[in-house]
């Protein structure tokens, strides 16, 4: 049965959405700050106009509904789904601001990009972006990475009435606090904790190569943050590669790393409990990815006789192989080098690295390490019971948290999302190749894009068409909200249209 | 005698000043196209140079060079590198240099980075101080956003009290 939107369902969702917008407004007085101190005023005044915008629409959206308005299940749904492209008009306003993008669309793809960690760009001129901008730019990898409900949670800005229901919404169905508020400060905690500690090593090493306190200490932060949150932007358009430094690459692999760490592993290792991280099926399954993945890179590199030592197809190969996995996206090799230099097997390794993605409950992307964990203990399951005799009962457990015997509900779930994102990541694949580009490269860039990684092989940028950027936009959006929450939206809109014909 | 005239011609190309500087200036992004042909051969690129000087070994720096929309990693001895003294940043645009040096595709002595070890580089054009012009309409953009914020709280405060 599909349940039909009330007037005052309307009403609830076009509140809480205008609560979040109002969020974002706030949470851009920082890079106005950052403008303001840096003398940056052309960026100070854009920042004004994105404070006031946000501020405006999202106080006139909470007229719809008194606060505490109760939100059920299904309304947060549809708020999560809409918050986030609400949130991606309201920060690429200051971004179109800027001068750097050539419309408000490619304003509004960074912007999506930003906050679903995905970290593609289209800006123009970046490496003479102001530092405000390039602030806004990290601080909605900062934001979409611990999820913009989780953000506001955190700020307590009126969603008393919603805040379970758009918590849960918003991908994050494990509590890792009995309290949702809790939960969500837990997260800012450890955000926290790994957002100064790389800032002070890269800032040290910033300092130490001969940059000035002020962009080396921003420049740190900055890496951090794309790090941490696997987004992937990076303040010069060399990304990685600007900063020739191998210890830049051992700080941000370990950045990566904690990043696709699942927040309740990261509340595990603060309780002292570092037992779970050994036996829980997720971080196995992912350290099996990266390891397999990694000889694949290896053998693939080695293969092309680009790099003349075993030293650099490690380095190359497994920073390449973090980052996809981890749906960082930050590369130390041209875009183009993709389909050419590095082509064949080590090409295919790191598509499937991006296509796994990290783990729930982090910031990374993709189909997720647990999902893999489970689908391959439900083969194996599977086979098992081929095998045994009629009455035999077989049944499969394993480790996430806490023991769990693996049920046809629990298989069948990861396999729906499993074929949602691999349906999304042909399709976007084949639009690409539709637009004229390389069938390899449109499906490397479709999985970078729906698996929220940020590794190019050049297609994404200011030139692109319109409609890929759409499109992209759109598995962005569906990758970083595992689907459902868009899908839901997008069938609560065409019931209204329905809904309307009829009476019409 | 046909191995010996090569070796001294790669090393007049490598350390001359004059046979280096025949070498045809390109961007960054044309030497990015022809990677593959152009790896371990001397190149000349004009760029700008952008951020700032970073430190690398004793006795050597980095500075990234932007031509074309591609930026480039030149690996420069100290003693060359500080001719340059403007750095592209968004208050600036960088000193343009004119780079000569060995161009790989996959640098050995850098862990697969693509680069341009300097043998030579020079300021073509000095930098200069970015002017970046304040739009003032913006702030009636900024006016029209918080006169919205300002009335939906108004109208919030009122239905409060009134206990609609």
């Amino acid at each position: 049965m599909w349940v039909t939107r009330t007037r005052s369902d309307a009403r609830a969702i076009a509140h809480y959405t205008g609560v979040l917008v109002v969020g974002i407004g706030l949470l851009m007085v920082l890079p106005l700050i950052t403008a303001v101190a840096l003398g940056e005023w052309s960026p100070a005044l854009d920042y004004l106009c994105g404070v006031g915008v946000a501020l405006g629409v999202g106080m006139l959206l909470m007229q719809s509904a008194p606060s505490g308005t109760p939100l059920s299940h299904s309304n947060a749904l549809l708020v999560t789904g809409l918050a986030w492209f609400a949130a991606m008009l309201a920060a690429a306003v200051p971004l179109s601001l800027s001068g750097n993008y050539g419309s408000f669309l490619d304003a509004a793809f960074d912007a999506m990009s930003g906050l679903t960690t995905s970290g593609l760009t289209v800006a123009q001129d970046l490496d003479h972006m102001s530092l405000a901008h390039n602030m806004w730019r990290h601080l909605t990898h900062l934001i979409g990475g611990q999820g913009i409900v989780v953000a506001a949670l955190s700020l307590s800005i009126g969603l008393k009435g919603g805040a379970v229901s758009l918590y849960q919404a918003e991908g994050r169905d494990e509590r890792i606090m009995p309290n949702v508020v809790h939960g969500a400060r837990f997260i800012w905690f450890v955000t926290a904790v790994w957002v100064l500690l790389g800032t002070f090593a890269l800032s040290t090493l910033n300092l130490v190569r001969g940059m000035t306190v002020v962009r080396g200490t921003l420049h740190a932060f900055f890496a951090t943050v794309a790090t941490f949150d696997t987004g992937g932007f990076g303040p010069m358009s060399q990304n990685a590669l600007y900063y020739h430094s191998p210890w830049f690459e051992f700080i941000t692999l370990i950045l990566m790393l904690a990043g696709t760490l699942n927040f309740n592993l990261h509340a595990d290792i603060w309780r002292g409990d570092r037992g779970e991280l050994l036996s829980n099926i997720e971080a196995r399954a992912l350290a099996f990815n990266l390891a397999i993945l990694s000889v694949f890179v290896g053998i693939g590199l080695t293969a092309t006789r680009l790099f003349g030592t075993p030293g650099e197809v490690v380095r190359k190969g497994v920073y390449h192989i973090i980052s996809a996995n981890s749906g960082t996206g930050h590369q130390t090799i041209y875009a183009p080098q993709w389909a050419t230099d590095v082509g064949g097997l080590a090409f295919a390794a790191v598509i499937l690295a991006m296509a796994f993605g990290g783990m729930a409950s982090s910031t990374a992307g993709g189909i997720k390490a647990l999902r893999i964990g489970v689908i391959v203990k439900g083969v194996i399951q599977r086979v098992r019971v081929s095998l045994a005799p009629p009455s035999a009962v077989i049944r499969t457990k394993f480790h996430h948290l806490t023991e769990q015997t693996l049920t046809d509900e629990l298989l069948s779930r990861s396999l729906l999302v499993f074929v949602l994102y691999v349906v999304t990541y042909i399709s976007g694949g084949l639009i690409g190749a539709a637009y004229g580009y390389p069938a390899a490269e449109a499906l490397f860039e479709s999985v970078s894009a729906t698996a929220n990684v940020g590794l190019s092989t050049g297609i994404t940028g200011p030139g692109m068409p319109a409609g890929l950027k759409i499109v992209y936009m759109m598995q962005m959006w569906a990758g970083r909200l595992e689907f459902i929450a868009l899908f839901a939206l997008i069938a609560s809109i065409a019931m209204a249209f329905r809904k309307r014909q009829v009476r019409l | 005698m046909r191995r010996l005239l090569s070796t001294v011609l790669v090393g007049a190309l490598v350390f001359g000043h004059p046979l280096g500087a025949l070498a045809a200036t390109q961007s960054a992004t044309s030497i990015l196209t022809d990677r593959a042909a152009l790896d371990g051969t001397v190149v000349s690129l004009e760029g700008e140079a952008i951020g700032e000087m970073l430190r690398a070994d004793p006795g050597a720096v980095w500075v990234n060079v932007l031509s074309d929309g591609t930026a480039l990693g030149v690996y420069v001895p100290t003693t060359d590198a500080g001719a340059v003294t403007v750095f592209g940043d968004y208050t600036h645009t960088g000193d343009i240099v004119r780079v000569t040096g060995v161009f790989n595709r996959a640098c050995d002595q850098h862990g697969g980075d693509m680069d341009i070890h300097a043998t030579q580089i020079e300021v073509v054009t000095p930098g200069s101080p970015r002017e970046r012009e304040v739009a003032i309409w913006k702030l009636g953009l900024a006016a029209a956003g918080f006169a919205l914020a300002g009335a939906s709280a108004y109208q919030s405060r009122r239905r409060r009290r009134e206990g609609v």
